[in-house]
């Protein structure tokens, strides 16, 4: 069973609803890092700024990763025929999570799940099976929208159903989890992702709800199915008065699994 | 509790099973050659680790599924009887299904109107693809795909240790499987890390790695259902570590200490000292800097550095499959008390002031395999003999 952990502090960079947010970027990294490392580095900051309570590891949750430096890479073995090693070393999965350990001094584990609309779920499991000693641990979840994605994602949602809504969104969405139950804050878990297996992807997060967090657990579908969505849904309820026990569901249409993030106020 | 290695599976350039590869090893076969699967369109053809021919039952799949599912068909042999058994998978990749996503991307560059396919031809992009398609294939409970470059391989089985420990799963299927790609292969290129006469693990002349490809695959219970299984335990998982260098996006830290701190921990997990590890299966790319790296980050911690090894010139550098493909093959060897031999190793570096060990005969009962990757991330695993 998976245990609760507790969100001591949250933070999030959505650039559609705050376009200028590069401005707080430092000078040094809005020189030489791409974009998405920058929104990685802006929401890490700003949640740690929230406590004084230091990570001990770091946990990344994303669908695509750094995409754009992806297809950068692809642009010049396939155009001008030469790759730039920035674009290839920031192309990996784990290059946000290992520059957010070089910026923040953070030496514990250090782990990428790319799970799709189910990131930020698996890495909230993910963070779970560390170690006492590695708490609090920084959890973040990022995707970007690339010109690219915009173009393909209308065919692809032919071919598996919800794939993008037309408008979804990027954002960098960072949680800093502690392991105590006796700390102040509120409670966070996270099951799946299970294979949906044909059924309905609501019906499948309703039974996953129903099997591991009760009935009395109100679940939130996303309407909107971008990979960071659950993110800030998690976000927004842990700043409002809304319900005291929810369940965020998540459903990747290319893996077909489903999952949910469990949030509890205290 | 303890968590066994209950099946095994393997898929590599010199043969397509764990028998077979570990056949290579032993006999410190060198498995590279300059590519031929596709056109890197670089002056010279890189050597590279490839696997010639997909087994038929698995042609149909894109190729870092089909490595992956030939490997997982042999593991889960182990198991016949899955029923009312939780199974979770966990799947280590870097690049997924990027080699046939970047052929489909090319395409497009020339053709805007073929963006009608990225349905049929976009849709493998995402890693969680593979771990879905496993865990349908298998029969799994849920799954899990990371992905922290060429460490990737042991954190999946320290995470499966992890699940197993806590409940979620009765039994975990740790699979790592990564293909050769343009992106990696240009990639690695861009940086200068390829050895243009191979890699050479540990030898003064070494000068960067050979990538390759391939799958591995354990499948990993406990005390209560390994009597599900149809052989005897092949190993005990008795500790992982992992850590971040905090110092380079991609060279190591010079006294290894990101390394030592995995290390430490997944010796100190597994409840012994660091005298009683009898072998090192070392990441041991071939590049100047790792290997030094990780030798100085072992004698820190070994009084007496134990005997150690690379498979990187008989295997390829397979990236995020390397660490869980040597680990199966580093538990053949601690079941059969061999130590293998470093293919491309011929002169000790007196800066790194050890050599590998020579193949030999030798009862072991503990193994320390080392993977270390991009962005300074480290893993270590310990494997302990099943008695």
């Amino acid at each position: 069973m998976q245990q609760f952990l507790s969100v001591i502090s949250s933070s999030a960079i959505i650039p559609r609803r705050e376009p200028e947010w590069e401005k707080e970027v430092p000078a040094s990294l809005k020189r030489r890092d791409p974009r998405i490392w920058q929104m990685a580095y802006l929401a890490a900051s700003r949640t740690l700024g929230k406590t004084d309570l230091k990570p001990n590891s770091i946990v990344i949750g994303t669908g695509l990763g750094a995409l754009d430096e992806t297809k950068n890479v692809l642009d010049g073995v396939y155009g001008e025929g030469f790759s730039s090693p920035r674009n290839f070393i920031a192309s990996v999965h784990n290059s946000m999570a290992g520059k957010l350990a070089m910026e923040f001094r953070i030496t514990g584990p250090n782990l990428t799940m790319c799970e799709g609309q189910n990131s930020l779920a698996s890495a909230i499991i993910a963070a779970g099976l560390l170690s006492d000693k590695y708490f609090p641990v920084l959890v973040l979840v990022i995707d970007e929208r690339i010109e690219l994605l915009d173009r393909i994602h209308p065919f692809m949602s032919e071919k598996c159903g919800r794939y993008l809504s037309a408008d979804w969104e990027e954002a960098s969405v960072g949680f800093l989890l502690g392991k105590s139950l006796h700390q102040e804050g509120n409670l966070i878990r996270a099951f799946g992702p299970v294979p949906a297996a044909g059924k309905d992807p609501e019906e499948a997060c309703r039974k996953l709800v129903r099997d591991n967090a009760g009935d009395s657990c109100e679940m939130m579908s996303e309407s909107d199915s971008s990979y960071v969505k659950p993110a800030i849904s998690v976000f927004e309820w842990l700043n409002s008065s809304d319900q005291k026990h929810v369940a965020v569901c998540s459903y990747s249409p290319v893996s077909d699994g489903a999952a949910f993030v469990e949030l509890i106020k205290k | 509790m303890s968590v066994f290695v209950a099946g095994m599976g393997a898929v590599s350039s010199p043969g397509n099973s764990v028998q077979d590869s570990f056949s290579a090893i032993v006999q410190g076969r060198d498995g590279i050659k300059p590519l031929s699967i596709f056109d890197s369109r670089l002056k010279v053809p890189p050597l590279c680790a490839e696997i010639a021919e997909i087994p038929e039952k698995y042609s149909d799949l894109y190729r870092s599924l089909a490595l992956a599912m030939a490997a997982v068909d042999e593991a889960m042999h182990a198991i016949p009887d899955r029923e009312n058994i939780r199974i979770g998978i966990l799947v280590a990749t870097t690049v997924a299904g990027i080699s046939q996503t970047e052929r489909f991307y090319e395409a497009l560059r020339k053709d805007s109107s073929i963006i009608d396919r990225s349905a049929t031809e976009f849709a493998v992009h995402e890693p969680t693809v593979l771990a879905g398609e496993i865990c349908r294939r298998t029969g799994g409970s849920g799954f899990h795909t990371v992905s922290t470059a060429c460490s990737t391989g042991l954190h999946i089985i320290g995470m499966a240790k992890r699940f197993l420990e806590q409940g979620t799963y009765d039994a975990c299927l740790a699979v790592g499987t990564d293909a050769l790609s343009i992106l990696t292969v240009r990639g690695f290129a861009s940086l200068m890390l390829l050895d243009p006469n191979g890699c050479r693990p540990f030898d003064k002349r070494r000068a960067g790695i050979s990538l390759g490809e391939g799958a591995g695959a354990m499948l990993l219970t406990t005390e209560k259902f390994i009597s599900r299984c149809i052989s005897k335990p092949l190993a005990i998982v008795s500790g992982w570590g992992a850590s971040a260098d905090c110092f380079h996006m991609t060279a190591p830290h010079p006294e290894g200490l990101g390394a030592q701190l995995a290390v430490k921990d997944a010796i100190d997990e597994a409840g012994i000292a660091p005298e009683q590890i009898d072998l090192i299966a070392a990441h041991g790319t071939g590049t100047p800097d790792n290997d030094k790296a990780e030798i100085k980050a072992m004698k820190s911690i070994f009084s007496s550095l134990p005997p150690f090894c690379s498979m990187k010139r008989t295997l390829g550098h397979t990236l995020a499959a390397s660490g869980i493909l040597e680990s199966v093959l580093a538990v053949k060897a601690l079941q059969e008390g061999i130590i293998p031999p470093t293919a491309g190793f011929e002169i000790e570096d007196e800066e790194i002031g050890a050599s590998p060990s020579e193949v030999m005969n030798r009862p072991l009962k503990h193994v320390l395999k080392n993977s270390f990757g991009f962005g300074g991330n480290n893993a270590a695993v310990v494997f302990t003999k099943a008695e």
